[in-house]
């Protein structure tokens, strides 16, 4: 079945066809909760801030900005990496769509070497998670955020091999539209996590 | 007969939120706990003196809360086991992971009780490290959990499943992943990451129980459209089952005279 058609039948499937979701429901149920959870952390993070601003600005003072730039830069074009492999999908062509999901896939890699790089540097300079409150929250928070985009490089390289296939069945259609929502959403969740840790001041 | 053991087990979903509630809201007082990671060992001692009645009893309601989970989480998997055909790996995972899961938190409630088994006699060094070991087993070990959580999705969303609503793997695997907020426990004293703190206990007891709560309504929901056996032996002769015939009714007896004895 060609990749139109289906989308064609995914979108007759739906009560209003301007308003179809990507993916299916269950995969927007997930995305929802966990920016939920997340924006509890950010609150967390924010009500504490206020409680000890000197030592929340000290401490954000100690983070390397280029690094965590750096990292913000490779998850933004890891997303527009997936975008493009989607629509290469749709278009039929397999190849270009297999080397732009490669390339989100590389993205996300760098993105975990950077993430240790940093951590590494941290620990040299004796911040640890029990220093203080804000090494705590940028250990945790990064690292869930680090846990989530396994996750999802995990997801790309299924879905590489999905777009690879001579045939895609509803089922794989959906599943690639899920994988890129879930890819966009660790991308989303970096950037207030970078907002809040790098920039805040 | 299967029937009524899966309404049984499904319902156990519930029963483990109020049981469980019950002992360590009511009784035990380890949600909150009243004894804080920063607390001095002097105060943890003074605690498992004071309250070692009361703990125990809350404890021992938290243990069986515990320990009808496997039933819970059985009947969720025999629910997917027929969805996944002969090689049914994902259901085994379940199970595995209930039966770790549920000791690993079971352990953690035999730990604390033993810490209050002896009150005034424990050190206040040894008072406080039974109540970190508890929270070590109950909370930091969330991993098993997991990968029950994630097993139980990965079935639902398996090719051949038609017994749960997709979306509710989700809810499977977002469980799964809030879990992972449990793993600051041992490396922090306070804040939220810590035992007591937001994110570790009162984030993760919550999505625990939502998880339960959900799977439990789709679950009573499954069986009671008809997701069940009848038990048909093939072999058995036809005809009313000898053990269903009434031996004797009771009006038929025959009413014996009085006599007095000797």
């Amino acid at each position: 079945m060609a990749v139109t058609d289906i989308l064609a039948r995914l979108r007759a499937a739906d009560q209003d066809p301007a308003v179809r979701l990507p993916g299916e429901v269950g995969i927007w149920i997930f995305i929802l909760g966990d920016m939920a959870v997340f924006g509890l952390f950010f609150t967390v993070f924010v009500y504490e801030r206020d409680d000890h601003p000197d030592l929340f600005e000290a401490s954000r003072d100690t983070l390397n900005i280029t690094l965590g730039t750096l990292n913000t830069l490779l998850l933004l074009t890891g997303s527009l990496f997936v975008v493009r492999g989607l629509n290469a999908v749709k278009d039929g062509r397999s190849r270009v769509a297999r080397r732009w999901l490669a390339g989100a896939i590389v993205t996300g890699l760098a993105f975990a070497v950077d993430k240790v790089v940093e951590y590494a540097d941290q620990a040299q300079a004796g911040h640890g998670i029990s220093t203080n409150h804000f090494y705590m929250y940028f250990y945790m928070y990064t690292a869930i955020h680090l846990t989530h985009l396994a996750i999802g490089v995990c997801a790309l390289i299924y879905m590489r091999g999905l777009a690879g296939r001579p045939e895609l069945t509803v089922r794989h259609v959906r599943n690639l539209e899920n994988g890129a929502s879930y890819w966009h959403m660790v991308d989303l969740l970096w950037i207030v996590l970078f907002a809040l840790l790098y920039l805040m001041g | 007969m299967n029937r009524r053991a899966q309404i049984i087990a499904a319902w156990c979903g519930p029963a483990i939120c109020v049981i469980f509630s019950i002992g360590a809201l009511g009784l035990a007082r380890f949600i909150p706990p009243e004894i804080s990671p920063t607390a001095s060992a002097a105060h943890a001692q003074s605690i498992m003196i004071h309250g070692s009645g009361r703990i125990r009893v809350g404890l021992t309601f938290m243990l069986i809360g515990m320990s009808i989970m496997p039933a819970w989480g059985t009947v969720v998997a025999a629910q997917l086991r027929g969805s996944e055909g002969r090689f049914g790996v994902l259901s085994y995972i379940q199970i595995a992971s209930i039966g770790v899961g549920s000791a690993l938190a079971c352990a953690g409630c035999v730990v604390w009780a033993a810490g209050a088994y002896r009150p005034g006699q424990l050190s206040p060094e040894f008072s406080r490290y039974a109540v970190d070991l508890g929270w070590h087993f109950f909370l930091w070990a969330w991993e098993p959990f997991s990968v029950w959580a994630i097993a139980m999705g990965m079935a639902i969303l398996g090719s051949g499943n038609t017994v749960y609503p997709r979306w509710s793997a989700y809810v499977c695997f977002w469980t799964a992943f809030l879990f992972s907020a449990a793993t600051g426990l041992t490396f922090l004293k306070e804040g939220v990451f810590a035992y007591n703190g937001l994110l570790t206990l009162w984030m993760v007891m919550s999505v625990f129980f939502v998880w339960i709560i959900v799977t439990s309504y789709l679950t009573i929901r499954n069986v009671q459209g008809g997701r069940f056996h009848t038990f048909h032996d093939p072999d058995a002769p036809a005809g009313p089952n000898p053990d269903d015939e009434v031996a004797v009714r009771s009006r038929d007896l025959p009413v014996a005279p009085l006599t007095n004895a000797g």
